[in-house]
């Protein structure tokens, strides 16, 4: 089956650099703008990229209808789907940031500030990801490092996390279930490893 | 485990890149896009371009330069994001809210701000509520007069009246996300940092400080990681004189120090 990569356009923030990515990698990532266009593009793989606040994210999602289309493509007709770092973060019932938003809920757990004894918020820069259950979705990817910039992390159910991260403590940085991914560190700006990463995800049939 | 990174800084001057000395003196080194070129090359942890332009136009065409000067800084932003995947920040000239948009839309991951603070200190509240604390560093350059330490914008040229740790703690509370710290006495004279002012921002501040001005060699880097707990330490003009001068240092701290990348 021929493979249509969408990449969702919040509208916040900056989606260059993952689309760049795509393309070095010379596939085709079609930016869709609004949930009407991403349900006609019928994609076979939905990329999330998000920077940002995660309040501005929810409304632009709900706002540009992502959500209905979303829930339509990823829960009922399991699109591979990937959330990067804020994309990640929605994935779950619920984010804390200046107030309580209630997300996606793909995946059971809550985002909220990482409690980390103390080290300097946010968490910047290169830090290792520790492989803690392999599948496809990680061929060839051991224990490396990927660079990150966040304030929050997701607490979840640990049937879920496959890859862990520590700062100051240990926190999910991939969750997998299913035909959802989330990676919490930018692939996009994380070398060769980054793209293996995404090539994974690409990929999958 | 977390690694602290090493980030090189390029100074982009009326078309130029530049070394610079205390702020003042600011010699061309070359075409700002062989430069680039070379930080792609040797992967650095993350790279910093600050726009320290003074003319608005760009007259300056030496006829014993081959290449022409760089009009937009903008397409090299997104030169670099289209071919590269390096983490960038990118400052100077920066006026409002619009401009920190038009970067970041160009490829940059982070902007870094000074001046403008001073006149609308809310402008990082409202750009981090949009694009998130992460994106958001703030600049501070300070001097030591009469034996202390003095907050100043402009490009050196206004003196504040904070020392740079109050104004550190001011701008944290305002939503920065991070602390781009020179010293304007150190900048360019390759005597080493100044442990004590930046081990002082690093403990009353809880966002990462990028502590830079003053490497000469591998040894003040060495020192300041060693001696500071800053979480990252930028240097500009020795990334120039030294061949391969990155990875060099790079393997150099490697040996040294288990949280290096």
């Amino acid at each position: 089956m021929k493979k249509k990569l969408a990449l969702i356009n919040m509208g916040i923030g900056n989606i260059n650099s993952v689309f760049n990515a795509l393309v070095r990698l010379n596939y085709k990532p079609y930016i869709v703008e609004d949930g009407k266009s991403l349900l006609k593009y019928s994609p076979t793989h939905i990329i999330l990229p998000g920077v940002g606040a995660v309040g501005e994210a929810l409304n632009s999602l709900e706002k540009k209808q992502f959500i209905m289309a979303l829930n339509d493509l990823v829960i009922k007709k399991s699109v591979f789907f990937l959330g990067i770092c804020l994309g990640m973060q929605i994935l779950a019932k619920t984010c804390e940031e200046f107030k309580v938003y209630n997300a996606l809920g793909w995946i059971e757990g809550n985002v909220k500030r990482l409690l980390n004894n103390n080290l300097s918020l946010p968490h910047m820069g290169w830090n290792t990801i520790k492989i803690s259950s392999g599948n496809s979705f990680l061929k060839n990817i051991n224990n490396e490092d990927m660079y990150f910039a966040h304030t929050n992390v997701m607490y979840c159910e640990k049937s879920v996390e496959i890859g862990k991260t520590y700062y100051g403590t240990n926190f999910t940085s991939i969750v997998k279930k299913k035909n959802i991914l989330g990676i919490q560190s930018h692939p996009e700006k994380s070398g060769r490893i980054g793209e293996l990463f995404l090539q994974n995800f690409y990929d999958q049939n | 485990m977390y690694k602290r990174r090493l980030i090189p800084i390029l100074f982009f001057r009326n078309g130029w890149m530049v070394r610079s000395q205390q702020f003042k003196i600011h010699q061309i080194i070359g075409d700002p896009y062989s430069h680039v070129e070379r930080m792609k090359e040797w992967d650095v942890d993350e790279l910093v371009i600050l726009d320290i332009s003074t003319d608005q136009n760009i007259t300056h065409n030496r006829k014993d330069y081959k290449i022409k000067p760089v009009e937009n800084i903008l397409e090299l932003i997104r030169k670099l994001s289209i071919e590269s995947h390096m983490p960038l920040t990118f400052g100077g000239n920066i006026k409002n809210i619009n401009d920190i948009e038009t970067i970041i839309c160009n490829g940059a991951d982070k902007v870094a701000i000074n001046t403008i603070t001073n006149t609308n200190p809310n402008i990082i509240t409202e750009s981090a509520k949009i694009f998130g604390r992460q994106a958001i560093v703030s600049s501070i350059d300070y001097k030591i007069v009469e034996g202390k330490a003095i907050a100043f914008s402009d490009k050196g040229r206004i003196m504040l009246e904070e020392d740079p740790i109050e104004l550190g703690k001011r701008l944290e509370g305002l939503g920065a996300g991070e602390i781009l710290l020179q010293s304007i006495d150190n900048d360019g004279e390759a005597r080493g940092y100044n442990y004590e002012i930046i081990n002082n921002l690093v403990d009353s501040v809880s966002i990462p400080v990028i502590a830079c001005s003053g490497a000469g060699n591998k040894f003040h880097i060495l020192d300041c990681f060693n001696k500071t707990r800053a979480e990252a330490i930028a240097a500009g003009n020795i990334f120039h004189f030294t061949e391969n001068a990155y990875p060099i240092f790079k393997a150099f701290l490697k040996i040294n120090r288990s949280d290096i990348r």
